[in-house]
């Protein structure tokens, strides 16, 4: 029996390569596996879900994918060491089976993307989701299928930037606008100083035939919705990503809910005109 | 349907004889009134009490259960064969709150395995109640002391016999099992029943409901949670003796490489409840978390599945270790529904 | 009992008027007979809501550490509040052993003692009904009437349904206040201390342990007890860590056992035996039991009762060169 008889059940994955993504070490991103060919195949995520990370004898902690679709054969999951969960995952080595429950949650509106300019706004180790939906805007089958994307993303100091490699990368591609910020920089830093809200208010995309995505830490949130309301953005069409403890990851525990919405089906991903009619509890 | 008695002198052997190949959940004495046991020896039934102290959800949802064992990194799915069962002496509230309790554990069409197994194998005999119980307001939360919800059969306590109604293909099986020992009902015992009913019914106290959903939520902001956080000692007792309520934890215990992921009942009365790892707490008072108990039953279950997912049984009321009476929060929240 | 109740409202009606406090911690009479509630009392106008009488079983020593904390999420001044809150004798003990462990502060409070003649346990109350609820119920100086929810009647000695603290309890008036009302209440009767516990010991160990195994087989794990008791206000408690987990979730009786014995060590020298966690269990366990063993330990080896004083060293937090140490082994 497997997860389509019982969603508490998790596919076997091996994990296939860590990648320590910051200085402070308390972030890594595991590329994971399926051990079994037919999981690969069941397994039909879209940027935006979750996954229960499962580790026998630890417990489960729910991951945002960061990996797009299109990156076929395997997950990647970027996770900071907070609890015991993630503490032990941090201790793991390569090869090592773990589970992954999932995928669970409602993805960015991709349908509701396509045709139109899409704004990418993340801050810290939230990127994850985020830098799976870019993945997949970017993907060569799907490009065409999006207008302008921008993206902006910031981070405290340069070492606590994700996916570094990759984000030059992005910067080189002329079919993206990437601009990335840290809060300081330090003496080998040559890109730009200044916090996501101020960033996102000098580049001001243009809110016209445009969703933007918003993904990171409560005080960033806090100051970057104004601007996005500056800029034009209706509220239907300003997406965000939300974080809240859970546990079964299919609307049953009762532990994620917000006003009647839960996050584990609901959302993780929610418009801010859903947000706005929920009570203040997240 | 059919419509059947039983002499109250035959009910043991009633019980003996469908509980041969059954698992027998009935009310026994206990120092704190009734609770339903498993029952082997059904001369220990008791049906005089009205509300056990706990109610029989745990027959359905156990306290705890193993979702699968594991050694090492392997996973072992445990069986997910249940027992038929019958649960007999049910009160309408209980066996409504399993009603509501299917909704959620089939919601949005993902079913949960472990529920399913035990609930799909339970037959439901419930015992419609001729008095109310010192805090039972049933018929205000759209129940009924005679309600037939959740019920495969419903029994009535009519002095010298029992009169059992056939409510489900279920049930019919159940009765014709026991032919034996039952007679047909005659058209007096129905007239008895019907006035048994109504008598029942009359007998409850109504209390004022919020059914006013958007003025309800206007509430999330009042000054009544602040006093009642006070008082709400932050225990787990309402939670785990309320029959519609279903919050669960999940964790994992191991012995030297082998071990179990267990669920067992959480509470959202408890502050860790909603403790995110990264030490944020959405709910840090427990003002916040009373109002979450109370809002989730009257306000978020009828946004999501149409009804409030309270069966007016009245242990939390019973029980609360504070004193803290659901009917008065309530009586509160419609008031001030009334004035915004 | 009428008077004392009129003479403690006005009593806190003067407080609030004068400023003296700002919020009094009372008993309010609950919905259902034989139970009351917690209240806390803000204006003058609202002290006809406060009740004396005999089912004050609270401990209201718990409900006090919360109206110390800071508000979450306020920025910027705040001076904690001036409380005034009525203490039978195991309130008024449960309160000096909070202000010792540093829980509350001693000058913001204003406590009015009252003697008590001992409190109704509801549960005996309820095992005297039998099966059926209490749908009402009168209480006089010597017996409470109860009417079933089958309509009988009984009247019942008041005397047999006491809390079992209260039939043994030795410290009937409050060992540290402010203000004293009422009259002071008749000397504690001539039971013999401990006389369940040492009934207890001299069962054997097969008897022991079958009777634990049946009392905490009741165990729901719903954490009244704890709740109830104001000697637990470990923001986690051991049996919720999870980084060293120290017991699993379930009702296994190893889980069980492991939580109760837990925290009746962290009780260990620290209990006044006020029942809160007796009559808080929705499951009826005498967890009294537990805890008076330890109590009787605390109590023989170091001759010392818990919290009678501010002035007093407690036993455990304590060292005398007389302490007994033949527990000590070499190393």
């Amino acid at each position: 029996m497997n997860q389509t008889t019982n969603p508490y059940m998790p596919y076997p994955v091996r994990i296939d390569r860590i990648t320590s993504e910051n200085e402070a070490r308390d972030l890594k991103t595991f590329k994971v596996v399926f051990l079994d060919p037919e999981h690969t195949k069941a397994f039909h995520h879209i940027p935006g879900q979750f996954a229960e990370l499962s580790l026998l004898g630890k417990g489960e902690s729910p991951i945002g994918i960061a990996s797009s679709p299109t990156e076929e054969g395997h997950l990647l999951f970027t996770v900071k060491k907070t609890g015991v969960v993630t503490g032990e995952l941090h201790n793991l080595t390569e090869g090592k089976v773990i589970g992954v429950r999932g995928p669970l949650g409602k993805s960015y509106p991709i349908d509701r993307m396509k045709g139109k300019n899409v704004v990418i706004v993340g801050g810290g180790f939230a990127f994850t989701t985020l830098r799976a939906l870019t993945k997949y805007m970017i993907d060569d089958g799907n490009r065409d299928d999006f207008g302008e994307i921008t993206v902006i993303y910031g981070a405290r100091s340069p070492g606590e930037l994700l996916y570094k490699e990759e984000l030059k990368e992005w910067e080189a591609r002329d079919d993206l606008k990437t601009y990335i910020t840290v809060d300081k920089g330090d003496g080998n830093w040559k890109g730009r100083e200044g916090f996501v809200p101020t960033v996102l208010e000098e580049v001001a995309p243009s809110s016209k035939d445009a969703l933007i995505a918003v993904c990171g830490p409560p005080i960033m949130i806090k100051f970057t919705l104004p601007v996005i309301k500056k800029l034009g953005f209706a509220p239907s069409d300003t997406i965000l990503s939300l974080e809240m403890r859970m546990k079964c990851g299919i609307g049953k525990c009762g532990r994620c809910n917000i006003g009647s919405k839960y996050v584990c089906k609901d959302g993780p991903v929610f418009t801010l005109e859903e947000l706005d009619v929920l009570p203040n509890e997240y | 349907m059919l419509e059947m008695t039983l002499d109250k002198s035959k009910v043991q052997e009633f019980l003996r004889l469908l509980g041969e190949n059954r698992r027998l959940f009935a009310p026994v004495k206990d120092r704190m009134g009734t609770k339903f046991s498993e029952v082997a020896d059904p001369s220990l039934v008791c049906l005089d009490g009205l509300n056990t102290n706990l109610s029989p959800k745990e027959v359905v949802f156990p306290q705890w259960e193993t979702l699968y064992t594991f050694k090492e990194d392997h996973a072992n799915e445990v069986k997910l064969a249940a027992q038929e069962t019958l649960l007999f002496g049910a009160r309408p509230c209980d066996a409504r709150a399993l009603g509501l309790l299917d909704q959620v554990f089939t919601w949005e069409g993902i079913d949960d395995p472990y529920y399913l197994r035990r609930r799909e194998k339970t037959c439901v005999v419930a015992l419609a109640c001729n008095t109310p119980g010192e805090a039972c307001f049933c018929t205000s939360v759209g129940g009924s002391p005679v309600g037939e919800i959740g019920a495969d059969v419903l029994a009535f306590d009519l002095g010298e016999q029992l009169y059992l109604r056939a409510l489900t293909e279920r049930g019919e099986a159940l009765l014709k099992e026991a032919s034996t020992l039952t007679e047909k009902a005659t058209e007096e015992d129905k007239q008895a029943v019907q006035q048994a009913a109504a008598e029942a019914e009359k007998q409850l106290q109504a209390i004022p409901i919020p059914k006013d959903l958007a003025a309800l939520k206007e509430s999330f902001d009042a000054e009544i949670w602040e006093e009642l956080g006070l008082k709400c000692l932050g225990c787990g007792t309402c939670a785990y003796v309320c029959p519609t309520c279903h919050c669960f934890d999940i964790t994992d215990e191991t012995k030297k490489g082998v071990g179990r992921r267990v669920r067992n009942w959480d509470s959202c009365a408890f502050s860790l409840f909603t403790l995110h790892g990264s030490g944020h707490n959405p709910r840090t008072t427990q003002a916040a978390r009373y109002r979450q108990r109370v809002l989730h039953k009257f306000l978020y279950c009828p946004e999501n599945f149409g009804e409030a997912f309270c069966v007016g049984c009245g242990r939390c009321i019973t029980n609360c270790p504070a004193g803290l009476d659901l009917r008065a929060v309530l009586e509160r929240l419609s008031s001030l529904a009334k004035v915004t | 009992m009428k008077q004392v109740e009129e003479t403690l409202r006005q009593e806190v009606a003067k407080l609030l008027e004068d400023g003296t406090i700002d919020v009094f911690v009372g008993h309010e009479a609950a919905s259902l007979p034989l139970k009351t509630s917690p209240c806390f009392v803000r204006s003058p106008k609202e002290v006809d809501r406060l009740v004396w009488n005999r089912i004050c079983t609270s401990n209201l020593a718990t409900y006090l550490p919360q109206l110390f904390k800071r508000p979450v999420g306020l920025k910027g001044e705040w001076t904690p509040p001036k409380v005034g809150v009525v203490a039978k004798g195991c309130d008024s003990r449960s309160i000096v052993g909070l202000i010792k462990e540093k829980q509350i502060p001693r000058d913001r409070l204003f406590i009015i003692g009252i003697g008590c003649e001992g409190m109704i346990d509801r549960h005996s109350v309820g095992r005297a009904l039998g099966v059926v609820g209490l749908a009402d119920a009168k209480v006089d100086d010597k017996s409470v009437q109860v009417i079933g929810t089958d309509g009988r009647e009984k009247r019942i000695d008041i005397a047999d349904v006491l809390a079992a603290s209260c039939r043994e309890c030795q410290h009937r008036e409050a060992v540290l206040s402010n203000l004293t009302i009422g009259e002071t209440p008749s000397s504690a009767p001539e039971v013999s201390h401990y006389a369940n516990v040492a009934e207890f010991e001299s069962k054997s160990p097969q008897e022991r342990w079958e009777h634990w195994v049946g009392e905490l087989s009741r165990c729901i794990r719903c954490y009244a007890c704890r709740q109830a008791c104001p000697n637990c206000y470990c923001e986690e408690c051991f049996a919720e860590e999870t980084a060293p987990k120290w017991l699993g979730v379930t009702t296994d009786l190893s889980d069980v056992f492991v939580f109760h014995l837990g925290r009746a060590f962290h009780q260990a020298g620290r209990c006044v035996d006020c029942g809160a966690c007796v009559a808080a269990c929705p499951q009826g366990i005498d967890l009294r039991l537990l805890n008076q063993k330890i109590n009787k330990d605390v109590e023989e080896l170091f001759e010392a009762q818990v919290s009678l004083s501010l002035e007093e060293a407690e036993a455990l937090s304590s060292f005398r060169m007389e302490d007994d140490q033949s527990f000590m082994t070499e190393p």
